[in-house]
């Protein structure tokens, strides 16, 4: 705790000092490290006048795990199973931009149906993700009954990770080349009949929350972002689709399956707290359709096209960006090989980093402390991919 | 996505090149990096993706490589520039683009270099820390660790030859 | 808004009395899934400890341990021991894992307050809660090795040109990545070659480094690399799962980049004063020649025949064996020193006492000159061919016209391979005759399909009981099938002739290639009873010296495996128990 003071005591420093700013009595708060309402530890630190903030400082730091440098001392094979390890509440994404690096760089081709039960993972993923996220808007406004629901249905879909992966969160299931297994005996028809019950079960949250007046009511008009905000803070994913841009790395710059698959970019208009939460309920159901083409379309052969044994892999060298679209924003990997065995360079660009430091504390300022655990959730940041 | 290169080429006069999949890259001067963000950003590259640096310590340099993306082009571009690593300093571009300050931020705790101009350099992820920069390749991690944690390891151990025995 | 967002969440009260969907622990249980990724068990006996595990697992989880278990062939005593504090259940050392002992099992649960229990030894002797376990399809080593070209047997059998064509450098450096440096080959390599180094140095382009490292443990490298016996390549773990590395290829490539060995390799010398003298020129009194050479020694090595080679020269056809590849290592031996005196057969006029008398110590590598016969009537005859002898005429320029005779050759070894081709190569049609399966021969899988590829006819379990000869001259062979015996464990089975089904072969010429030995009759005239002999072998001592002061053996005549390595290993060893005799006497 007293490196923490220590800390803020810098802050201050850098943020100039506020007294001189606003001659009015502030307090200062702690919000977090643990969990203050996001998904992984997250600080923020407050300056308010009776309940309304005048300034916040996100104070990340609490998961730095040095992925990027642990990265740098494994072979190429070896980070497979730590890449996935930076974002808990989707990892699908890294398993899958790392081994999309590794083989934009290596020119290793994937088969197409290792595509295709790629983008089924990523698509499982993002339901699985999206769940977590209705649960947790849910609980930051005190509505428990959504959280006990959306993760309960949650859990059915892990059931399935578990039968593809054998694991249930932490899948390192992708590999560079393709897939580590093949689809298991029966696992589209457990997946569609999953599927079916989910879309009954979305008509059922809708009653007890997304139709429920206390929560447009509480939401309506809360942490705007419109559109030239959106551009300027560089927003991507959801939370800028929901301020009206129509932008979907899964349409724009399709990768893995989605060239193949038709689906519509759901876009809200006003930007706020509720258009936020709605673009990714009514997407929700979008991705359940793409995941019914990918049933419906999945092509037969390898699931994996091999790469030199790992232990003396070399990797051509070269740098390549890859992206795709994350519940949480655009997520992209940028490796850089100089021809050895182990990486250069890996920097992951999680979507947190642009949304939970700088538009945070724009969105924060002027806001109740209330509103400071939904704002955080709505925003859907990560923390542990701001840290890393 | 080729048209819109040679385009920018002829309007900006930088040497741009295409690469794999979406992506361009450029290499730039170090004083040259706040004109030509400001070139391609009227241009249309509206998007700061990342900033990334890379330790090339064998030549000295740290190489800084700006991430912008253009959404109607769909061109993601690379903007490279190369620094002294004895005296890594380069002007900020925050307030271009304004999460640039963030990474700057974490640039400068990570690797050490300054970013003049950019009024918040405060630290951002590391607490006490009185070491070289951990991101900087000559920090060594192994040693760090087993000094902080007291661990053993045994990389060696595990990859010495067996077969030294019959020499 | 509407009234109706009011009311709606009232809907959530129909679930009240619904059976909940939640596992009521402890009175019920999840069964983890069939891939599922908990504790590891590995199959004690199955695992050949090979260590790959514990070098592809990137938290170090994984320590190899040395464990009370029988080390056969290709395997070591080390067994993986599992910190399921630091594994992170990726299951990456199940899928390297080349034997598919290893396994991470269903069991999750372990609670402790000691972390020492974290610990575990997953060794076990039966399969258990399988979970996350091997498929071939997605084992993590390259099954197939790298393509070697080779010239059609249409065409090969026309000539004596070399089968093989080579590797070239990008197939060389592929093939080399296939090594999973465990160094389980060095253990069985006669002479220990430093393979998992020189495979790596030929992957990082470095083939002067590599072709270094191999002349440290064995002077006829490019030789070993074209004909080797590779036992290396049957310990290969890779080979469990699809074919070994080509480690002999791998050499030959390396070693044929190489145009002057002398100029890469470091052979200055700091004389001594003693001289030791070498009978036989073969691989095993070469190679001893050259590392006692590299001591300082002066050498004389003395040989029969009018050239240096031993077998490789006078044995070894040259399809196989390009006479230019001895020629090169030969002439790079001698560079640094060595003086070999051809045509100069000892026990004749000169006398091996009389070496003993001139030099400090003699090695004598004769090798095995003695071939052996079957032993049936009607065998002898000027039409009955010693294999040895076939091939040493063959070899040194007889011509032998063989066109349209019908070529039977007994043997299942590498000298009735040679024996079979070179006899179809002269246009002969041949059979060969075994009297075990064909699993069993000793001849090398690779040249058996290549022999059936260039036409001959392999008569797996016949075993020639008599001769038929018509004024003198063969017409045809009688032989039995066999059955095989397996009642002997733990040895290989035995053939048991089917005496009442006589069948007949009508032949022409009869090869007989069922094995040599040493001819130590000239010894044996010397030293008589002072000299030590078991089995029609010398007997010697770890230095490789004999009952005699100062006199060494080595080579076929002194060993079992009777190959090249084994000879080179035997003058290697030998040069280093000279020089400690000298050293101490
Ligand atoms: C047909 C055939 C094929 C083979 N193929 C292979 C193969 O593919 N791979 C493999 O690894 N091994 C092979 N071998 C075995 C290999 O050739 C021998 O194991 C090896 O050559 C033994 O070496 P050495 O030095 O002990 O004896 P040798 O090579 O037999 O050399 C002995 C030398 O001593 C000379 N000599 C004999 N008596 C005297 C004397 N009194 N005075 C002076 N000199 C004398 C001989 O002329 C000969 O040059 C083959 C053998 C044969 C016969
Ligand atoms: S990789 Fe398999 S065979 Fe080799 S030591 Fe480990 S468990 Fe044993
Ligand atoms: S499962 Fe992964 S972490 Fe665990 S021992 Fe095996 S390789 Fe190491």
């Amino acid at each position: 705790m007293k490196q923490k003071t220590e800390q803020k005591k810098s802050l201050n420093q850098g943020g100039k000092n506020m007294t001189e700013e606003k001659s009015i009595d502030f307090f200062e708060y702690f919000i977090g490290p643990q969990h203050p309402g996001i998904t992984g530890n997250f600080g923020v630190i407050l300056n308010a006048v009776g309940d309304e903030i005048i300034k916040a400082q996100a104070n990340p730091g609490y998961l730095h795990r040095a992925f990027e440098k642990l990265m740098e001392q494994r072979m190429y094979l070896q980070n497979v199973p730590l890449v996935c390890r930076i974002c808990v509440p989707e990892p699908d994404v890294n398993e899958a931009l790392y081994s999309m690096a590794i083989e934009t760089l290596t020119g290793i081709e994937v088969p197409e149906r290792a595509k295709y039960i790629r983008t089924i993972v990523l698509e499982m993923a993002r339901l699985a993700a999206y769940l977590f996220y209705f649960g947790g808007t849910a609980a930051t406004l005190g509505l428990y009954t959504l959280p006990n629901w959306s993760f309960g249905d949650r859990d059915y879909i892990l059931d399935l990770f578990e039968e593809l992966t054998g694991a249930r969160i932490y899948h390192i299931y992708m590999q560079p080349g393709g897939v580590r297994r093949d689809l298991p005996k029966d696992f589209t028809k457990k997946l569609y009949s999953l599927l079916q019950t989910l879309k009954k079960r979305i008509k059922e949250y809708d009653g007890i929350f997304f139709d429920a007046a206390l929560f447009k009511k509480r939401t309506k008009g809360v942490g705007v972002i419109n559109k030239d905000m959106a551009i300027e803070y560089s927003v991507t994913g959801p939370n800028l689709r929901a301020s009206g841009i129509a932008y979907d790395i899964r349409k724009d710059t399709p990768y893995l399956a989605y060239p193949d698959i038709n689906f519509n970019v759901i876009t809200e208009n006003e930007g706020d707290f509720y258009s936020r939460v709605m673009v990714r309920r009514r997407e929700f159901e979008e991705d359940i359709k793409i995941l019914e083409q990918l049933i419906d379309k999945l092509p037969s052969g390898e699931v994996w096209n091999r790469y030199p044994m790992p232990l003396n892999w070399k990797v051509e060298k070269g740098d390549v960006y890859v992206k795709v679209e994350s519940t949480k924003g655009e997520y992209g990997y940028y490796v850089v090989s100089d021809g050895s065995e182990k990486p250069r360079r890996i920097h992951v660009r999680g979507p947190s980093m642009t949304h939970g430091i700088m538009l945070l504390e724009k969105l924060l300022k002027g806001q109740r402390i209330a509103d400071i655990s939904p704002i955080m959730f709505s925003l859907d940041i990560c923390p542990p991919d701001i840290d890393r | 996505m080729s048209d819109f290169i040679t385009r920018l080429k002829n309007i900006t006069g930088l040497n741009i090149h295409k690469e794999k999949l979406y992506q361009a890259s450029l290499k730039v001067d170090k004083e040259k990096i706040r004109k030509t963000l400001l070139d391609l950003k009227k241009e249309g590259f509206l998007q700061f993706t990342t900033l990334t640096c890379i330790d090339w310590i064998e030549e000295k340099t740290f190489q800084l490589v700006y991430h912008l993306w253009h959404r109607e082009e769909k061109l993601h571009l690379k903007v490279k520039i190369d620094i002294d690593r004895d005296a890594p300093i380069v002007e900020t571009v925050s307030d271009i683009y304004i999460v640039a300050q963030t990474y700057e931020r974490e640039v400068k705790e990570m690797f050490g270099v300054d970013f003049k101009g950019n009024k918040r350099l405060i630290p951002f992820i590391l607490e006490d820390w009185n070491e070289i920069p951990p991101m900087r390749r000559d920090f060594n991690t192994r040693e760090y660790v087993k000094d902080m944690y007291e661990t053993e390891d045994r990389t060696e151990e595990i990859f010495k030859p067996r077969w030294k025995k019959y020499d | 808004m509407a009234w109706n967002d009011i009311l709606k969440p009232l809907s959530g009260w129909k679930f009240l009395f619904k059976k909940p969907h939640t596992i009521r622990y402890p009175k019920e249980d999840k069964i983890p899934s069939e891939r599922y990724r908990g504790i590891h068990t590995n199959m004690i006996d199955k695992c050949i400890g090979c260590g790959s595990c514990e070098k592809i697992c990137m938290n170090q989880a994984i320590t190899m341990k040395e464990m009370d278990v029988e080390v056969k062939e290709g395997t070591t005593n080390l067994r993986p021991v599992v910190d399921h504090g630091r594994c992170c259940y990726c299951g990456l050392c199940v899928d390297i894992c080349p034997t598919g002992s290893l396994w991470l099992s269903r069991d999750y649960r372990h609670l402790s307050e000691d972390i020492d229990t974290f610990i575990i030894d997953p060794n076990v002797k039966e399969k258990e809660r399988e979970g996350w376990q091997k498929a071939p399809e997605f084992s993590l080593i390259p099954p197939e090795r790298g393509k070697m070209e080779e010239i059609p047997p249409e065409k090969r059998v026309k000539s004596f040109m070399e089968v093989f064509v080579g590797y070239t450098e990008p197939i060389a450096k592929e093939e080399a990545q296939r090594c999973l440096g465990c160094g389980l080959c060095v253990d069985a390599c006669a002479t220990h070659m430093h393979i998992p180094d020189y495979l790596k140095a030929i992957r990082e382009g470095n083939n002067e480094e590599a072709v270094r490292i191999m002349f440290k443990n064995n002077p006829l490298s490019e030789i070993c690399g074209t004909v080797c016996t590779h036992f290396c390549e049957n310990v290969c773990p890779v080979g469990i799962i699809g074919e070994p590395v080509a480690i002999q290829w791998e050499k030959e490539f390396a070693t044929r980049t190489i145009e002057d060995y002398k100029k890469i390799i470091d052979t200055t010398i700091k004389e001594k004063k003693e001289r030791v003298a070498v009978v036989g020129a073969g691989p095993a009194g070469l190679s001893f020649a050259f590392y006692l050479r590299l001591k300082g020694y002066k050498i004389d090595v003395f040989e029969k025949y009018e050239k240096p080679g031993g077998m490789m020269l006078l044995g070894i056809p040259s399809y196989r064996l390009p006479r230019k590849v001895i020629e090169k290592e030969i002439k790079f031996i001698t560079s640094t020193g060595v003086k070999i005196h051809t045509g100069t057969q000892i026990g004749k006029k000169k006398t091996f006492k009389e070496l003993l008398k001139k030099y400090s110590a003699v090695f004598v590598a004769t090798g095995n000159t003695k071939p052996y016969t079957m032993g049936i009537p009607g065998e002898e005859g000027k039409d009955t061919l010693q294999a040895i002898s076939f091939l040493y005429d063959v070899n040194t320029g007889k011509k032998i016209d063989l066109k349209g005779k019908k070529v039977l050759v007994v043997g299942g070894g590498n000298v009735a391979m040679d024996a079979i081709r070179t006899s179809r190569r002269l246009g002969a049609d041949v059979y060969l005759s075994y009297r075990r399966r064909e699993v069993d021969m000793p001849a090398d899988e690779l040249e058996r399909k290549e022999a059936k590829e260039e036409g001959i006819e392999f008569m797996i379990q016949t075993l020639p009981i008599e001769v038929i000869r018509e004024k003198g001259k063969i017409k045809a062979v009688k032989y039995v099938p066999t059955d095989m015996d397996f009642s002997e464990k733990g040895k290989r089975p035995k053939p048991v002739p089917r005496m009442n089904d006589v069948r007949t072969l009508e032949v022409d010429i009869i090869i007989e290639a069922i094995g040599q030995g040493p001819d130590l009759t000239y010894l044996e005239q010397e030293f008589g009873e002072s000299l030590k002999i078991e089995k029609g072998k010398p007997v010697v001592d770890k230095n490789l010296m004999c009952s005699i002061k100062g006199l060494f053996f080595g080579g076929d005549m002194a060993n079992k495996q009777n190959d090249i390595v084994s000879a080179v290993a035997d003058g290697r060893r030998a040069a280093e128990g000279v020089h400690n005799y000298l050293q101490n006497k």
